[in-house]
């Protein structure tokens, strides 16, 4: 039995953890150090200390800390604790906060070793092992630079809206206490594991769970044959197994064959792999283009290789204006598949109740469409099933389907027993939907002055095997494709395929991303023809109030912010071409809210009680602070102290407004907030009465209506960015984000969002990628070889933010979620071109030929 | 059954903590290897690879390296200049896999698979290192056992 000294006092464990970590968080009940991909040792969300010196806690078997010293975060003491939560908190350091008690636990070595001596650029590189998915470093650094110089001023809560201030429960996530879901525990909770499919096509010929069942400590395993309700589910279309069937077909490699529970999570995970299946193995269909026309079904059960097809034509006739015009430029993008490597893996925990109802504790960008598809699966009623939001570690899109939300629901409720299932980081990465490779095609055109004659976009995204919202997302890119300009005559089309590739699905930016990397790239193309620069060529071609869209939109007096992104880095942007540098420059647009004619109802409660002020929203905190804007707007709207305030999600209020998805959350959350604070001044704030509240977006239009002028979006976000490239050395010295998002709640927030979304950017033009093999197979399935950029690889990112505010919109907000990597990708590779002459079209970024 | 203590090698070579990025890059040079450990008393305290050392002495360069932006090698080689102190520490990243001289030849194969690097350091009881077993020794034996033992690099 292992003994080591854990935080000052001696502790023993069993032998049969595996690494130290798993000793920690499953015997010790010490859960600061976090579990974001054991037992890899990649992402450093577990780091503790061992006799002082920082180490990766799950590459540590126990016998390297037999008598040896371990401290956690709960064992600095209280000052200590205080100081670094501080910093990080007043910084605006940690957004969904997973990775960060890692990263504060080696600030702390990192402070006591080196102290006022330690540097931005060494504590920079001593982050090497860290991934942070949310804040791109920069405000980490800011937090740790804060500490070395001594400046321990105080973090001060936010007040009403636009004030800075910290995040909800900054101090609780800095130091890890604040619990994930995998950091809960119910008496009597057993584990379960997911077995997954080895053939990502294959007829399931049978399933045999004996040595399984056999494996001492297992408890139960359940496969399709114990689903009474619906075996499918779906956001849009119900096509998603949450189980393949004996006789059915595996579409992918994260479909699932059986649940395996046990008394612990170790046991659960080594008797999934005694699950023995039998497969007639097919094979898988696995290029876009060619699946198409192929008469072979990609996915089970289902006819036909196109998901969607989305198209619009516009104006005068695109043949006759590219022939007319002064310059055309003819180009095929094609943009990578990329994972989102949220640093929380999947988790969800479900526990039946005496009075009947199943409580589930969910991750998940929108607990209302859980609750629906968990009771579906369950064939219970919606209202026997209770989901909670335990706001999670990063999603970015990526927690929009279910995930094990369904399977672990089902375990629980069959044994009557609370259940809890956490992905592993290889199952997280094989299982949920990612970011689209879509090849596009376009042409574009522009007269002697450079004003743009006409676009088309011929877009196919390869989707993978299940719906989830891939139709959605070629319908968002085919709406963006010409990007926040004036083209005259245009004609797009984007068709989403079915592939037995990973599924795609939502991902910060939602097909804008892939489209606008191609408009800029035209852009950029038709300057250097016409002789002007890329900065002349958009202030030329941005749309101003008054005008026809895209597909035909008016625009409003929202989209003077365009302009007023352009005109916001255009001093950077002249300076870095006159000190030589070479630059590359992206303008871009992202709609807030879904649009296309869906009516969007956000709701909120508002509750006085003897604690203070309980504010319910509909919205998923996943890092990006949709929790800290309900406080403010209460704060704003009642005036009360915001340390009186809490914030709740859950199903217990019919609140459910769909995904947390479409840079919606704060425009929306904010109004339905802000209406029932008004209604409780109405009556007076009575205690323990529901104010409820709403925001509405019902005036937006699909394009199947036929309206000449549709409202697509209520409601777009617009950034400007600059990327500077020292052109002696080739270093990446400087990103400049200019973006206007209407109005900035919280300021110290809104630049996170930006700085995080740019680094995403800058890995998605350059090094991220998530590519398949001929066999369906993912082959980067280590967080490592994602090609996430390190933070020594980030340069500074200067935000400028601009407040345009939308009409009609509550107090002028827009929406910052997605937009801020929307025009990365085309800046760096205009900015790559004004280097050496070359025009990249694919990604990550490639010389083309 | 073929363990580690019949395919390592003894005379493994690593770098400190403390030395240099530059130094350490003269190691894999001079070996002629992609990575190389770093240990501490005979301890092994992480590996530091091209990439690790590339990105440290051109902070910024190295993701457009990727791009095949091609720069200017003497400001390149400035820029270099002024990081290669860098001490390795600042740039190693945790090793997740070490294997013992009597760990069975194929767990140190599926150890290599899912570490996804061509090696592995080997230490004792007491945790210190006595070598390294490499992927193209580890082949060999378990699947050419004939084949005299390759005295290549790892």
């Amino acid at each position: 039995m292992p003994r080591f000294m854990l935080n000052g006092a001696a502790v023993q464990v069993g032998d049969h953890h595996p690494h130290l970590l798993a000793a920690l968080r499953d015997e010790l009940g010490v859960t600061s150090p976090k579990d974001g991909c054991a037992p890899a040792g990649q992402c450093g969300c577990c780091v503790v200390l061992v006799d002082g010196k920082p180490q990766v806690s799950c590459v540590m078997t126990l016998d390297r800390v037999e008598g040896h010293r371990v401290t956690t975060l709960e064992g600095l003491d209280a000052d200590d604790r205080h100081r670094l939560a501080n910093a990080f908190g007043a910084a605006g350091a940690l957004q969904c906060g997973f990775c960060t008690p890692g990263i504060v636990m080696r600030t702390a070595a990192l402070l006591r070793d080196k102290g006022a001596a330690l540097t931005r650029d060494a504590a920079a590189r001593r982050l090497g092992g860290h991934l942070c998915r949310c804040t791109g470093y920069v405000k980490i650094l800011d937090a740790i630079e804060r500490l070395a110089a001594g400046d321990d001023a105080p973090s001060t809560l936010p007040q009403g809206i636009g004030t800075r201030g910290v995040k909800y429960e900054s101090d609780r996530l800095a130091l890890g206490d604040r619990p994930y879901i995998d950091d809960m525990t119910l008496p009597g909770m057993l584990h379960a594991a997911l077995r997954l499919t080895d053939h990502a096509r294959a007829d399931v010929v049978r399933i045999d769970t004996t040595r399984a069942l056999a494996e001492p400590g297992v408890e139960a395993v359940f496969t399709a044959a114990d689903v009474h309700g619906e075996l499918r589910v779906g956001l849009i279309h119900t096509d998603w197994p949450v189980f393949i069937p004996e006789g059915g077909r595996t579409s992918y490699l994260g479909d699932v064959l059986a649940i395996v529970v046990a008394s612990d999570r170790q046991t659960a995970r080594r008797a999934s792999a005694l699950v023995d299946v039998e497969y007639d193995v097919k094979r898988p269909v696995t290029d876009p283009l060619a699946a198409m026309h192929d008469s072979d079904d990609a996915v089970w059960g289902l006819h036909g290789n196109v998901l969607s097809r989305s198209a619009y034509t516009r104006g005068d006739d695109v043949d006759d204006a590219l022939a007319a015009s002064a310059h055309v430029v003819h180009d095929v993008f094609q943009t990578q598949r990329v994972e989102h490597a949220f640093l929380e893996p999947e988790s969800t925990l479900a526990a039946p109740q005496p009075d009947g109802t199943l409580m589930v504790w969910s991750g998940g960008q929108g607990i209302w469409d859980d609750r629906n598809q968990i009771a579906a699966v369950l064939g219970i009623p919606a209202d026997q099933v209770v989901v909670e939001l335990v706001s999670n570690g990063g999603a970015f899109g990526g927690k929009e389907d279910m995930s094990n939300q369904a399977q672990t629901t089902l375990a629980a409720w069959l044994l009557d027993r609370p259940v809890k299932c956490t992905l592993t980081r290889t199952q997280s990465l094989l299982m949920h939907a990612k970011r689209h490779p879509i090849r596009i095609e376009a042409w574009a055109g522009c007269g002697e002055d450079g004003r743009l004659t006409a676009l088309r976009a011929r877009m196919v995204g390869d989707s993978g095997p299940y719906a989830s919202v891939g139709m959605k997302v070629l319908e968002r890119a085919a709406g963006h494709a010409s990007g926040p300009y004036v083209v005259p005559a245009i004609d797009v089309e984007a068709v989403a395929v079915r592939t037995n590739n990973p599924v795609c699905g939502a991902f910060r930016g939602f097909g804008a991303n892939q489209a606008q990397f191609a408009m800029e790239g035209l852009m950029d193309r038709l300057a250097e023809l016409v002789g002007i620069s890329s900065w002349d060529i958009r202030e030329r071609n941005v749309v101003a109030p008054g005008v026809v869209w895209g597909p035909g939109q008016i625009m409003d007096d929202g989209c003077r912010g365009a302009r007023a992104c352009l005109e916001a880095v255009k001093p950077a942007y002249d300076d870095a071409v006159a000190a030589g540098h070479a630059v590359g420059l992206g303008l871009s647009l992202k709609n807030s809210g879904l649009g296309n004619g869906f009516e969007e109802i956000a709701k909120a409660v508002v509750r006085f009680d003897d604690d203070g002020v309980e504010v319910r929203h509909c919205w998923t905190e996943m890092g990006q602070g949709v929790h800290t804007v309900a406080l403010q707007v209460a704060v704003e709207e009642l005036g009360v102290d915001p340390a009186t305030v809490r914030v709740v999600v859950d199903t217990t209020r019919e609140l459910g407004a769909g995904q947390t998805t479409g840079s919606r959350g704060t425009l929306m959350g904010a109004g339905a907030v802000a209406d029932a604070c008004r209604r409780a001044d109405e009556d007076g704030r009575q205690p323990g009465v529901d104010y409820v509240g709403e925001y509405r977006v019902d005036w937006t239009n699909s394009l199947d209506e036929g309206v000449e002028h549709p409202v697509i979006h209520s409601a777009f976000g617009y950034a400007a960015q600059l990327v500077v490239i020292d052109r002696r050395t080739g270093a990446l010295t400087k990103v400049v984000a200019a973006h206007d998002v209407g109005f900035a709640v919280n300021p110290t927030l809104c630049e996170g969002q930006i700085e995080g979304a740019v680094h995403m950017g800058l890995g998605y033009a350059l090094s991220e990628d998530f590519p398949a093999d001929d066999e369906g197979r993912p082959t980067n399935m280590t967080l490592r070889r994602l090609g996430i950029l390190r933070p020594r690889d980030v340069p500074p990112i200067e935000t400028i933010l601009v407040e345009s505010p939308q009409p009609d919109s509550p107090y002028g907000i827009k929406g910052v979620g997605e937009i801020g990597l929307v025009p990365t990708a085309g800046a760096v590779a205009a900015a790559l071109h004004d280097l050496d002459g070359q025009w990249r079209a694919s990604l990550p970024m490639r010389r083309s030929a | 059954m073929t363990s580690v203590a019949d395919i390592m090698r003894a005379q493994a070579f690593w770098v400190g903590p403390q030395q240099t990025a530059a130094e350490a890059a003269r190691v894999l040079l001079t070996r002629n290897v992609q990575d190389v450990l770093v240990v501490d008393d005979r301890r092994v305290v992480g590996l530091v690879s091209w990439h690790d050392l590339l990105s440290a002495v051109l902070p910024g360069v190295a993701v457009l390296m990727q791009a095949d932006a091609v720069p200017d090698m003497a400001a390149l080689l400035a820029m270099a200049r002024e990081h290669v102190h860098v001490p390795v520490a600042d740039v190693m990243h945790p090793v997740a896999f070490t294997t013992t001289p009597d760990t069975p030849a194929t767990r140190a194969l599926t150890l290599m698979m899912a570490s996804r690097f061509p090696f592995l350091p080997v230490v004792d009881d007491a945790r210190q290192i006595v070598g390294i077993v490499t992927l193209r020794e580890l082949l060999n034996a378990l699947f050419f056992p004939a084949t005299p033992r390759a005295s290549g690099h790892s």
